[in-house]
């Protein structure tokens, strides 16, 4: 055995000694692409850092050593290519998710997710007392859609645990404003209207919910379209949460052949743009907020469709990738994301109203997922 | 700092390799002391001062208690070992039950005494253990006194086994402190330990705590039996290969560096009795109370009725000592009630029950102990141990289906490891193939672990360390 344990001695230094020196002179990299976020970077060394840096759990000062181990870790050279590794190794295991996110057929990533039944139910019971305010002075819609994990359930794992939306959406559509797009959705499921990626619909998904939608309001939806590439590289929120290489989904966007200018001020007044885009975000992890540039609180928008209607929407960015096909059916729109907005939706209708602003129809647009997971869905009723 | 980390294995190990192999024979000690306490200081950088205090105090120690034992002054001589442990425990007893203790006090009494809510010094329940074992081996003349501090001081700061054993006894290292060889044979044995180690660690036992998490984070209530079981079984593999495992580095370290180590774990989930699961489960510490606290005692020579008084004593202390909580004396008490059982009639029947009843009766006892183990909250642990035996009202369901399924080849595999049979098929091979092509196929194989257990640890979210909190 001689020989075995001079040459074990051997590989393994060298082993050893190859990776140091490679994870040693390896460039230090920002940010990872893969897995959507920064990445740790050489923390200064002084002695209030050895010694009494804050140091508790979950705070990201931390101190140097622990912040020296996080920056060895994050910048090891060719981290993307281990974390493929990794996953290979876990899927010929047997494992088909990861952190929280299942490896579904045909490239999916969709996301585990379970809500609370309380919530649930209480969100419910906002959006019917909403609807007791609305219904009889406004056109309203509500459109809970569905997503990819209901859609696509049969590219789930076998047996894979997963949240039945169907019984959400059926107590909702009980309410004849409800504006059921599962069976539409169904029906092209073999359509590239949910991303691989990302949480979102694609814009076709969109537009075939807004087909629906415009329909049940007895509006003409635009049917001549051009699709415009945004990007065909985009990785989304879902394939962030699993940090592996895979092949990035394609960003468009629909415009009629005649679509309307547009003026836009956010957040009464914090800021105005006349696109519908924000073609900077295209350049950072967030591609989907090109779509109104991410989150507001309050966006109003005013476009050439000189036909006098005006349509309110509470919404999730579910709504974002469909406001380009909106616009082409209403003068004026405005969108309220209840996350950042203070006030009450009843109470805003009322000082609209006062104001002599007359709101044609209420379109209440969220997914599944984030509809039973919100806390702020209170607010619709004040 | 752990072992199973790219900051130990790609910055702190080459470092100390190198720095060691250039060094001096006559300076490896006072190197080994010294990065031995920089390791130390990675974690924590002001307790090494206890450290260095424990240190002074029993070098000193040991040298009064040679010299009172050589002047014939015994009396002053147990003295000294008195004082040595006395100022051990309360070391321990400060840092690590104080807060327990006045818990307790103030539930019982009323009061509100303030706890202080200090940090454990990692690795304490362990170094304290071997530097009283020092003093006590040189009072009684089983150990030299070890003259050269710097010698003592990587004796009890040595980095290989200071942050969760194996409990290295004085009296089993004292010769190698001072003349130990390095050669090709102890660090090609050394990596083979280290390696093995490292993949028990990093792929076996982060895998299976996944499972373990998971369902311990379910509602306990309504939990099925099979995801129960599931849960329980994933825990009872990732315990035994995170700490054999880190027991396997430190002996693979030890052995790199020229150290011997004795073994700490000897395929426990094998055994066919309780008894027998305790001899061979953390060696080092059984033998520890045997040798410096059941022995003492009187162990079985003085009568059955102080045999079981001396069994009580050492499994409360055994439960106590891994953690300052009552889940763990009921822990403790647990195996011991189950060892006086097995010593006033059980084994005998065990003996001559086929193997295959000793093997389900050991496992599903030391399953049901690691329930009391991993959950540190009493009413929790009544409800999981209900939950096993059907009280969450269903036998499976989806979830416990998909965990099933999807777990399956990693709980082959875990199950297969913790057998000797995957050593004893090398073995075999070894002798049918020749030494060359054995050489071949294990160095791939070290390879192969090395390489994925980095691919694991790059992508760590997950790598908790259980023994961390001892």
């Amino acid at each position: 055995m001689k020989i075995t344990n001079k040459a074990t001695t051997i590989i393994f230094c060298a082993v050893i000694a190859l990776l140091t020196v490679a994870s040693l002179f390896n460039p230090v990299r920002s940010e990872s692409e893969v897995e959507n976020r920064q990445l740790a970077q050489m923390p200064e060394l002084s002695i209030d850092a050895l010694f009494d840096g804050i140091y508790s759990a979950g705070n990201e000062l931390g101190k140097f050593t622990s912040n020296y181990e996080k920056f060895v870790t994050d910048q090891f050279v060719a981290r993307d290519s281990w974390i493929s590794v990794k996953t290979s190794v876990e899927l010929a295991l047997g494992k088909r998710d990861t952190n929280g996110v299942y490896f579904a057929d045909d490239g999916y990533f969709i996301e585990q997710f379970t809500p609370d039944d309380a919530i649930v139910s209480r969100n419910i019971g906002f959006i019917n007392s909403f609807l007791d305010f609305a219904r009889d002075k406004y056109n309203v819609r509500v459109l809970i859609a569905p997503t990819a994990s209901l859609v696509h359930s049969d590219k789930l794992p076998p047996l894979a645990p997963n949240w039945n939306q169907d019984e959400m959406l059926d107590n909702l559509a009980k309410s004849p404003e409800f504006v059921d797009t599962r069976d539409q959705l169904i029906v092209h499921k073999d359509e590239y209207i949910y991303y691989r990626t990302d949480h979102h619909w694609t814009t076709l998904g969109a537009y075939y919910a807004y087909c629906q939608l415009m329909e049940s309001l007895d509006l003409q939806p635009v049917s001549d379209y051009n699709e415009v590439t945004l990007s065909e590289n985009f990785l989304g929120t879902v394939i962030a949460k699993v940090g592996i290489k895979t092949e990035p989904d394609t960003l468009t966007t629909f415009e009629s052949k005649s679509q309307p200018t547009v003026s836009l001020d956010f957040n009464l007044g914090m800021k105005t743009s006349d696109s519908l885009y924000a073609p900077e975000k295209l350049e950072t992890r967030d591609k989907y907020g090109v779509f109104l540039g991410g989150n507001d609180a309050i966006v109003d928008i005013k476009t050439s469709t000189k036909n006098g209607r005006m349509l309110l929407m509470v919404k999730d960015s579910y709504a974002h990738c469909m406001v380009p096909l909106l616009v082409n059916n209403y003068e004026r729109i405005i969108l309220i994301d209840l996350r950042y907005y203070n006030l009450g939706v009843e109470s805003y209708l009322a000082s609209l109203e006062a104001d002599g602003t007359t709101v044609d129809d209420v379109i209440v647009l969220y997914n599944a997922n984030s509809f039973a997971d919100d806390r702020y869905l209170l607010k619709i009723t004040k | 700092m752990v072992f199973s980390s790219l900051l130990f294995l790609f910055r702190y190990l080459p470092a100390v390799l190198l720095l060691y192999f250039i060094c001096p024979k006559k300076l490896r000690n006072l190197l080994l002391f010294i990065v031995s306490l920089i390791f130390y200081a990675w974690g924590e950088p002001i307790y090494v001062g206890i450290m260095l205090f424990s240190t002074v105090v029993d070098y000193t120690h040991g040298l009064l208690v040679a010299r009172f034992k050589n002047s014939g002054r015994i009396r002053a001589a147990k003295c000294t070992v008195a004082s040595s442990m006395i100022i051990n425990l309360a070391l321990l007893g400060f840092f690590k039950y104080y807060d327990f203790i006045i818990g307790n006090i103030n539930s019982i009494a009323g009061l509100a005494i303030p706890t202080l809510g200090l940090a454990l010094p990692i690795g304490i329940s362990f170094y304290t253990f071997q530097t009283m074992s020092y003093t006590i081996d040189v009072y009684r003349g089983d150990a030299e006194p070890q003259k050269n501090i710097i010698s003592f001081g990587a004796y009890v700061a040595l980095f290989p086994q200071l942050i969760a054993g194996p409990i290295v006894q004085y009296k089993t290292v004292a010769e190698q402190l001072n003349n130990r060889t390095e050669n090709f044979d102890k660090f090609g044995y050394g990596v083979n330990r280290f390696v093995t180690g490292l993949g028990k660690k990093v792929l076996l036992a982060n895998s299976a705590g996944l499972i373990w998490d998971t369902v311990n984070a379910m509602n306990l209530d309504s939990l099925p039996v099979m995801t129960a079981w599931i849960g329980i079984i994933a825990y009872t593999f990732q315990i035994y290969f995170d700490f054999s495992g880190y027991s396997d580095m430190a002996i693979g370290l030890g052995s790199m560096l020229g150290f011997k180590f004795l073994e700490n774990f000897d395929y426990p989930y094998m055994s066919k009795s309780i008894t027998e699961f305790w001899r061979r489960w953390h060696i080092s510490l059984g033998s520890w109370f045997r040798d410096y606290v059941y022995i003492p005692l009187g162990g079985n020579r003085k009568g059955f009725a102080k045999q079981i008084r001396n069994i009580c004593v050492v499994w409360l202390l055994t439960g106590l000592w891994h953690g300052a909580n009552w889940t763990f004396v009921l822990w403790g008490v647990y195996f011991g009630v189950i060892l006086i059982i097995e010593k006033l009639f059980l084994l005998k029947l065990l003996k001559k029950a086929p193997a295959i009843v000793g093997h389900i009766y050991t496992m599903l006892l030391v399953v049901v102990s690691w329930v009391i183990f991993a959950i540190d909250e009493l009413p929790r642990v009544i409800s999981y141990i209900g939950a096993m035996f059907g009280s969450g009202g269903s036998l499976f369901d989806q979830t416990s289906l998909y965990m099933l399924t999807t777990n399956a080849i990693l709980l082959v595999i875990l199950a297969i490891a913790a057998t000797p049979y995957p050593k004893q098929i090398a073995q075999k091979l070894t002798s049918r193939i020749g030494d060359k092509p054995t050489a071949l196929v294990q160095n791939m194989a070290f390879c192969a672990i090395i390489f994925i257990s980095v691919a694991y640890l790059v992508d760590a979210s997950y790598n908790p360390f259980l023994y961390f909190r001892f």
